[in-house]
């Protein structure tokens, strides 16, 4: 059955990317040259897009003081629409988790790819998505979307396609450097003060472990630990002094995407949407990135999905 | 001389000399490039038994700053030989091989211009390739000093390691492999450089002798100012990348912008004429230094590098694996050489271009994927790999053959020309390295706990010259790819 008119499931909210930049090559684990690293007790950097994380996650690699500004990681829809109306049976979908999922790898999910400049570009953060796989997560409804970067050869890796038109259409279709958009949502007008504020925190941070180390042996195991956290919170100065612009700036950042889904597309719990889906012909999507924090290593995701739908 | 042309009062009084003069600029530039490089890939990329993880913190700050330094290098080869391209000339990415005795650094030159100070004499400071260590970072320092007298009046801190007096001669920390004998003869101001006096293209017998890195940039820039007729070189022909990781590529088509290209050049090596508190290579080297040294005295067992031999040498490389990496880096660090002097060389403004897009080819592969993508992992594999002796693993000599030298000076159109020779150079890197990712690394690895590592570096380098050489295809028949354009 085909249908015109879309249910459109938006959705958005903070992301937590651990990438290396360039010009580190995009499989830097630790960092070195880049603006961003992994630091100790974190994981490795995998360039993975994580919409969704378990406590035990986000306490190893969300960094301080992400929580107290109120970050949690987390894309979750925010509203449902048919045909540019409210419709009340979307409601089961609100709050649904929104997952970006599939693997890249050796990574362990999906990543931004870039092969700095190779299929992408670090400096526009013009990524692909790769791959993608959207999944949307509720209370009795569950929604799924694939898109293929080459859809007559759905296993084909990025890097042995010869047409960079076929990734081309999965690159950033607008890019704003300054989105008033993102400032708004991210309270953030100044990057400038945003990152001094940071910098001032950080060595606060560096002279209350100072303090502690000064006020006793807490035994040498404690000392080293604290130790060399005060050197991760000196790395993180550093690279924020270091690289300037290139940091403040892209918290500002908002690149869009827009494609049609070509995979796979299907919906479980429909009868809760109350309606009749389209699941053979491609589902558009459209989304962006930005607020990217190098020091913290989140970002803001919004976007909207839209589903050819008849009510019932 | 008509009434509006200055008198030529510098000692380049010709083009010819300039050009020259400009080679003997782009040669030095590169060997430090790749002298930073090697210490530089040679750094530990984890923490270890002699590395807390406090420790590499300090590690990898100072490798992002040694790698932004070496990036520096690029840049100021980048603005000569835009300098080069400007005066009409061919690109000059050649230059000896390493090691070896610039004579831009030999002590007694080194007097001559900037240390005048009675006993206190400037060290020789040797191009070697030597893995970070105290020595290594001390010598970096020097290379980039001002001279004494000039540390003496900006207040700057002296290198004291970089000087020699007759109680503490030349050589005890900065020159590694001067014997007793030598270090003997440098006091007494007679040294027999250890390693091979670098050439030169300037031409003694007319008055234009080697001095210093800033009395060579000083006499260019006189020339500049001073001889007629010198920017004939295609406008548009200027190779030009966006202010990105500390670096500033801009066209240079006129005296105004070649003064601004060699002010920067001496600006950000010794920090010649910069604003207060600026940070010159040769403060960022000594306060890296300081650390060092700070942090060896209080841990004598911290080491922040991997074992890498001095001035590794393919005879002393014995294993197979190890050897053949090694080729490969060399083959691909010069292939980069030659994808550099084919673009300044045939470099057209995207928007200018027609097919062939030849110089777009170029462009994206030399600025960014060759750059991190092939030769930086290719090198770190090596820095893990065991070179056979028991002892060192080892890294790139960034070795050219006679034949690679040939190519670079002397343009031919057939080949650095053709975009078959690029793809030719491209399709047997992929080969070998389609060929080492089958290998045992057991045998290679340092230890097991590296193996993951190696396959996963091998098997990503492998990828991305997969790619790289598809693109290069690819943008030669159609173009800049989208993801190079930034949309509004």
């Amino acid at each position: 059955m085909t249908y015109a008119k879309l249910l459109t499931i938006q959705f958005q909210g903070y992301f937590l990317c651990r990438l290396a930049t360039d010009p580190d090559p995009t499989n830097e684990a630790r960092g070195v040259s880049g603006y961003t690293m992994s630091l100790l007790g974190e994981d490795e950097l995998d360039a993975v897009i994580r919409t969704q994380v378990s406590p035990a996650f986000a306490k190893k690699n969300l960094r301080e003081p992400a929580e107290r500004m109120g970050i949690q990681i987390g894309v979750n829809v925010t509203g449902v629409s048919f045909d540019g109306d409210s419709y009340p049976p979307g409601n089961a979908l609100l709050g649904a988790k929104v997952y970006l999922e599939g693997k890249n790898e050796p990574f362990d999910g999906p990543t931004y790819d870039s092969r700095n400049n190779i299929v992408g570009s670090d400096d526009n953060m013009a990524f692909v998505v790769n791959p993608f796989e959207l999944a949307i997560r509720g209370d009795g409804v569950s929604i799924f979307a694939k898109d293929y970067l080459n859809p007559a050869d759905p296993e084909q890796k990025i890097w042995k396609i010869e047409d960079p038109a076929l990734y081309a259409r999965r690159l950033p279709t607008a890019f704003s450097s300054s989105s008033t958009e993102v400032m708004a949502i991210l309270r953030v007008f100044d990057q400038f003060s945003y990152f001094r504020d940071r910098r001032r925190y950080l060595t606060e941070r560096i002279e209350q472990l100072e303090k502690k180390l000064a006020a006793g042996d807490p035994g040498n195991t404690d000392r080293e630990g604290i130790q060399a956290k005060i050197q991760a919170l000196k790395t993180r100065i550093y690279q924020i002094e270091f690289w300037g612009d290139r940091v403040s700036s892209k918290l500002a950042f908002q690149l869009t995407y827009s494609h049609n889904n070509n995979g796979p597309q299907r919906i479980e719990g429909l009868e809760k949407l109350k309606g009749q889906a389209d699941t053979h012909h491609p589902w558009p999507v459209t989304y962006w990135f930005g607020g990217w924090d190098g020091d913290l290593l989140t970002g803001y995701m919004a976007g909207t999905l839209g589903i050819p739908f008849l009510p019932a | 001389m008509s009434p509006s042309q200055p008198e030529i009062r510098g000692p380049i009084q010709t083009k010819p000399q300039l050009i020259r003069a400009l080679r003997e600029a782009s040669e030095i530039e590169q060997q430090l490039m790749v002298i930073y490089l090697y210490a530089a890939f040679s750094m530990k990329k984890r923490p270890d038994e002699h590395c807390s993880a406090a420790q590499f913190e300090l590690v990898r700050r100072w490798g992002s700053t040694l790698l932004m330094v070496a990036r520096q290098e690029m840049e100021h080869l980048a603005l000569v030989n835009g300098l080069l391209t400007a005066l009409g000339a061919d690109p000059w990415f050649s230059r000896e091989n390493i090691p070896r005795q610039s004579r831009y650094y030999l002590g007694t030159h080194l007097a001559g211009f900037g240390a005048r100070s009675g006993a206190v004499v400037p060290c020789d400071i040797p191009f070697v390739f030597e893995r970070f260590n105290l020595q290594t970072i001390g010598r970096f320092v020097c290379a980039e000093s001002p001279g004494y007298d000039t540390l003496q009046k900006s207040g700057d801190p002296i290198p004291t390691w970089c000087f020699g007096t007759p109680e503490h001669p030349c050589g005890s920390h900065s020159l590694a492999n001067y014997t007793p004998d030598r270090l003997a003869a440098g006091a007494a101001g007679a040294a027999v450089p250890p390693y091979t006096l670098a050439r030169t293209h300037l031409q003694p017998d007319k008055e234009i002798h080697p001095g210093t890195i800033q009395e060579l940039y000083d006499q260019i820039q006189q020339a500049v100012n001073e001889l007629p007729d010198l920017f004939t070189g295609n406008p548009n022909q200027q190779v030009f990348v966006p202010v990105e990781y500390q670096i500033n590529i801009f066209p240079i088509t006129d005296a105004a912008s070649a003064t601004l290209a060699l002010e920067l050049i001496v600006e950000e090596g010794e920090g010649i004429d910069a604003p207060p508190g600026f940070q010159s290579h040769f403060r960022r080297f000594y306060d890296i230094r300081e650390e060092l040294a700070a942090e060896l005295k209080r841990d004598p067992h911290f080491e922040p590098s991997l074992p890498l031999p001095k001035n590794p040498r393919r005879e002393a490389i014995t294993h197979p694996f190890a050897r053949r990496t090694f080729d490969l880096y060399n083959y691909s660090y010069a292939t980069l050489t030659f994808v550099l002097t084919s673009l300044y060389k045939n470099f057209v403004p995207v928007a200018n271009q027609t097919y062939p897009f030849f110089s777009s080819a170029l462009q994206e592969t030399a600025f960014g994927p060759a750059m991190t993508m092939l030769l930086r992992p290719i090198a770190e594999v090596l820095a893990y790999t065991q070179s056979g002796d028991g002892v060192h693993t080892t890294g790139p000599s960034y070795h050219l053959t006679p034949e690679d030298e040939k190519l670079l000076a002397h343009y031919d159109p057939d080949q650095l020309g053709n975009v078959d020779f690029f793809l030719h150079r491209f399709a047997h890197i992929v080969a070998e390295l389609t060929a080492l990712s089958t290998e045992n690394l057991l045998s290679v690895a340092r230890s097991a706990d590296d193996l993951p590592y190696l396959k996963r570096q091998l098997a990503f380098v492998l990828e991305s010259a997969t790619a790289m050489s598809n693109n290069l295809r690819r943008i030669y028949q159609i173009g800049q790819l989208p993801q190079f354009v930034v949309a509004p």
